[in-house]
């Protein structure tokens, strides 16, 4: 072939990719880059202490603003997870409007979400009834014989709608190495699993003992969580007590 | 440069299409004349046959193309959530979620061309008005997979036309979850009444409508019963659940379907009476078997699958091997095993927490039930010419101190104190004295360094098939020391175990899931305000079924129809057979039977999903297993190889899957999928998603 031929040959199959390739436009929306962020309270303006990410609870988000209302476009919900302290916060949100909806935790479910117009920068509350309030009565401390100890109580929560209460089901001692504790961090091995309670336990002083701790000259991070009888089973939790092991 | 050719000749050879001469209907599709014939509408059926839901060998996690069937690698499937099974591929939980959807709707939307087509035919073709019951069999067959997943589902009933270009005309709503399963149990109604009893293998008739029916009238019976709390409805639609004054009626159903199945000459398969090889039987003779009711062939070249190869013990398969890992809860269900009867649990261990020394390898299981036998292979079990050899390790017979030996372990007066506590909740690894008196290997059979004794005996510290310990070297581990065998072919050699070669049938549906399926209906009806039901005592006739299934199992027999009584179930850890969930003590047995009889055959984890105990049983729950270690002292060598000597036995949570499983209630109806929603806006979601 020469040199000539193949320019042409080139510039022929070049102008018929470029027909097929017109209709892949490049892609000018913008990112998303919105923030989102707030608090998840309880009635009584304290923070829920729950466990970071999804495993505890999470907010649901459904997106209403881009359907304009058109049912015929199914809108997929989204979710966003929580930190271990109660707030929440995402900054790559599409600026739109969503209902937002804490779901699957240790409180009464809501029946609506809160609708929420997530401009550049979004701050949302949310209040939710927990099941349990938990309680210290006694914090941690370290045994003699090397256990972790510690009291509780629980106090049960009506629902705010005179919802039915769910049954409380049991409670855990959680240990671990690191501030993050909770159910789904904690060392298996110093608690032999969940303990049963009742709801005549209620407000009655609970003592709770793990096994001999194995590290020593070292922090460890405690608290104790106790779960209803729901569809989800998770844990309303004391305040998290850091201990020293001498 | 060779890329740019390529693509104009592709350009250049679709234009060149464009020429009216070509202009002529396309080979490829298939007209009313090339169908409604007698030889098209065997093929044609046979390709609806090959494309129903079956739960069979081929059933994976793969969701992205055929909704969780019809691929090879099976590693991840239900079975692992339930506490049948357990292997390197998947330590945790799974949660079979495959989305499975379009594949369903054209199977249907194939009958109702079928059942729109084939009135015209009666008369013309020999077997119309039958293939007209088959295709509304296949119908239910195919609804039935969706609805045990996904609550009500869209009823098209009828095969669908677009009018005037708009999507709109095909949406279809949710119908009610009970409104879903009339129409299946109507289906089936009109395929008993009009089908052939003619028994062809991998064919239905109206025996296999009937036994298929007695399953899902159980399923819909049950969800009536038990699944008021996850009950969810939307506009006036209960999309999950059904009235629980329906249950009644439902397992009355149940009922009478499954006695019309012993119209047809079906039987348990008792030919080697009631011993392992005459239950593993059962599925290896399925193709010949009376017992055998819908059954799935499969051939090299069209349809195969690879349950040898991956499911063999490693030793015992070219590659793969090694998933087929039982886990000990499931044992524990079983007769014949030295079990605490305060907590269900095997004992192996004396009062003093010391273990029992068994003289032999096989001492542990010689008085089990045949059908454990029958379903797993067994330390000292010979398969496939190779004799099984399990360990976790060898209890050295000098312990040195430099290089003074201090102590010489003897079976006969050396007690060992439990190394560590069997409590459903210890997770540790061995530690301390075991490291010291405990010879192990984390290394696979190919490469371990040979423990030599003082009399010079090598022997392999982990067995040719042992448990490593957990420690990762291959997803084909022994994670419980328990490997399973039902289901495997044992006439295939260790060299011929290879992957997509393997042609043993699946069975479907058997005779005796259709007895538990009428024992389970007629304890329901018995314990609900029926207790005569079509001239028969209800709890009487559950009680004969169960003892029918347990004489062939050669398991202890029921003493009385008052052994399935409305006492309070056994709990967890507090008896024997604590292990499944129930609500009375009666609905236990026949609930243990299902989990002893109907393992690893896809049935259990949706049995869980219909009485809504998942979440209740698979709760914190970590998989036990079984570490046999041999003494060194007085061990020696068999003919194949494999020692003979004592051995004491640790039970305790898997070393190597030691996580707490936990189902989440939202799985009892799971999310419809996305694009469907996206599709079909009249689609509603399920609860909690």
């Amino acid at each position: 072939m020469k040199n000539s031929d193949m320019k042409k040959t080139i510039i022929l199959l070049l102008s018929i990719a470029a027909f097929g390739f017109y209709s892949c436009e490049i892609d000018n929306y913008e990112g998303p880059d919105a923030t989102i962020s707030g608090r998840i309270l309880d009635p009584d303006g304290n923070l829920l202490r729950t466990e970071p990410g999804s495993s505890n609870m999470r907010i649901r988000m459904d997106e209403i603003s881009w359907a304009n209302g058109d049912t015929s476009i199914a809108v997929i919900p989204r979710y966003l997870n929580v930190k271990i302290d109660g707030t929440y916060v995402n900054t790559k949100i599409f600026p739109a409007t969503y209902v937002l909806t804490p779901v699957e935790g240790a409180f009464y479910p809501l029946e609506y979400g809160d609708t929420v117009v997530v401009g550049a920068k979004a701050v949302h509350d949310f209040v939710v009834t927990p099941y349990l309030d938990v309680n210290w009565v006694e914090e941690p401390y370290v045994t003699a014989d090397s256990c972790v100890e510690a009291s509780f109580r629980f106090v049960r929560n009506g629902g705010p709608n005179g919802e039915f209460m769910p049954d409380v089901q049991d409670y855990r001692l959680c240990i671990s190495s690191n501030q993050y504790v909770g159910n789904n961090n904690k060392y298996d091995d110093l608690v032999s699993g969940a303990v049963t309670v009742t709801n005549a336990q209620e407000a009655v002083t609970i003592t709770a003992k793990s096994k001999r701790l194995k590290y020593f000259g070292t922090d460890v991070y405690v608290r104790i969580g106790v779960c209803c009888n729901d569809n989800y089973k998770k844990y309303n939790y004391t305040t998290i007590v850091k201990l020293h092991v001498p | 440069m060779k890329r740019i050719i390529y693509f104009a000749i592709v350009w250049a050879v679709g234009m060149v299409a464009c020429v009216d001469s070509l202009d002529i209907p396309p080979k490829s599709i298939l007209t009313k004349d090339d169908i409604y014939t007698e030889a098209g509408m065997r093929a044609y059926m046979a390709g609806l046959y090959n494309r129903i839901p079956m739960e069979d060998f081929n059933v994976s996690d793969d969701g992205q193309s055929k909704g969780g069937y019809y691929y090879w690698g099976n590693m991840k499937w239900p079975m692992l959530a339930t506490g049948e099974n357990v292997h390197g591929n998947n330590l945790g939980m799974y949660i079979h979620t495959t989305g499975y959807w379009n594949d369903g709707y054209q199977v249907i939307r194939s009958c109702n061309d079928l059942l729109a087509g084939l009135p015209d035919y009666i008369g013309i073709l020999s077997e119309a008005e039958n293939w007209i019951a088959e295709a509304r069999f296949i119908r239910a067959y195919t609804y039935f997979a969706l609805v045990k997943r996904y609550g009500g589902v869209p009823l098209v009933k009828e095969s669908q036309a677009l009018v005037d270009g708009d999507p709109a005309s095909l949406h279809i709503a949710r119908s009610s979850c009970e409104d879903s399963y009339d129409f299946m149990l109507e289906d089936l109604d009109y395929a008993i009444a009009y089908m052939s009893p003619l028994k062809v293998n991998g064919r239905a008739n109206r025996y296999v409508a009937a036994a298929f029916k007695s399953r899902i009238a159980n399923f819909a019976g049950a969800i009536a019963r038990y699944g008021g709390n996850f009950s969810y409805s939307v506009d006036g639609v209960m999309l999950q659940g059904i009235p629980a004054e329906r249950a009644n009626d439902y397992f009355r159903q149940a009922y009478a379907a499954a006695k019309v199945v012993d119209e047809g000459g079906y039987a348990l398969y008792r030919e080697d009476g009631a011993t392992d090889n005459g239950f593993a039987n059962v599925f290896v003779k399925a193709a010949d078997s009376p017992e055998s009711i819908f059954i799935r062939q499969y051939q090299l070249g069209s349809y195969v699958h690879s349950f040898d190869h991956i499911y063999s013990p490693a030793r015992m398969s070219v590659s793969y091997g090694g998933r087929y890992c039982v886990t000990l809860d499931w044992v524990e269900l079983f007769d014949g095993l030295p079990l605490d009867p305060a907590t269900g649990w095997l004992k192996t261990t004396n009062a003093a927490n010391q273990y029992i020394v068994y003289p032999s390898p096989y001492a542990l299981f010689a008085h089990a039930e045949p059908r454990l036998k029958g379903s797993l292979i067994l330390p000292g079990d010979v398969f496939k010419g190779l004799q099984m050899d399990v360990r976790r390790g060898v209890i050295r017979d000098s312990l040195k101190q430099g290089s003074t030996v201090v102590y010489t372990p003897d079976p006969d007066n050396w007690p060992i104190a439990k190394f560590i506590a069997d409590d459903g909740s210890t997770t540790s690894g061995y530690s301390g004295t075991f490291k010291s008196i405990v010879a192990e290997s984390t290394d696979k059979y190919t490469m371990q360094t040979p423990y030599v004794t003082t009399t010079g005996v090598k022997l392999n510290p982990n067995g040719l098939d042992g448990t490593l310990g957990g420690r990762g070297n291959g997803s084909g581990d022994n994670y419980t020391g328990l490997m399973g065998r039902k289901w495997l072919n044992p006439n295939l050699t260790p060299s011929t175990t290879t992957i997509h070669t393997s042609t043993a049938p699946w069975i479907d549906i058997r005779y005796a899931e259709v007895l538990l399926n009428r024992a389970e209906a007629a304890l329901e009806l018995a314990q609900n305000g029926v207790p005569v039901y079509d001239d028969a005592d209800m709890q009487a006739d559950a009680f004969d079924c169960i003892n029918r299934i347990r004489a062939r199992a050669g398991a202890a027999l029921l003493a009385s129809p008052a052994d399935l009584s409305t006492d309070a179930a056994t709990l967890r850890k507090q008896g024997i057979g604590g292990f499944v969930m129930a609500p009375n003590r009666g609905l236990q047995l026949i609930r243990i039977e299902r989990y002893k009889e109907l393992a690893f055959e896809h049935k259990i984890y949706w049995d869980l999903r219909r009485w809504f105990t998942f979440d209740t049983q698979i709760k914190d729950y970590r998989r036990r297993m079984l570490n046999p270690f041999l003494f060194a002292k007085g061990a020696t060598l068999n003919e194949y190889g494999n020692p003979e000597g004592k051995y004491i036995y640790d039970t305790r949570i898997c070393e190597g899957s030691n996580a707490a499983l936990n189902f989440g209630t939202k799985y009892y109806y799971e999310a419809i999928p996305a694009g469907q929603l996206k599709t079909n806006p009249l689609l509603k979601q399920n609860d909690q998603y």
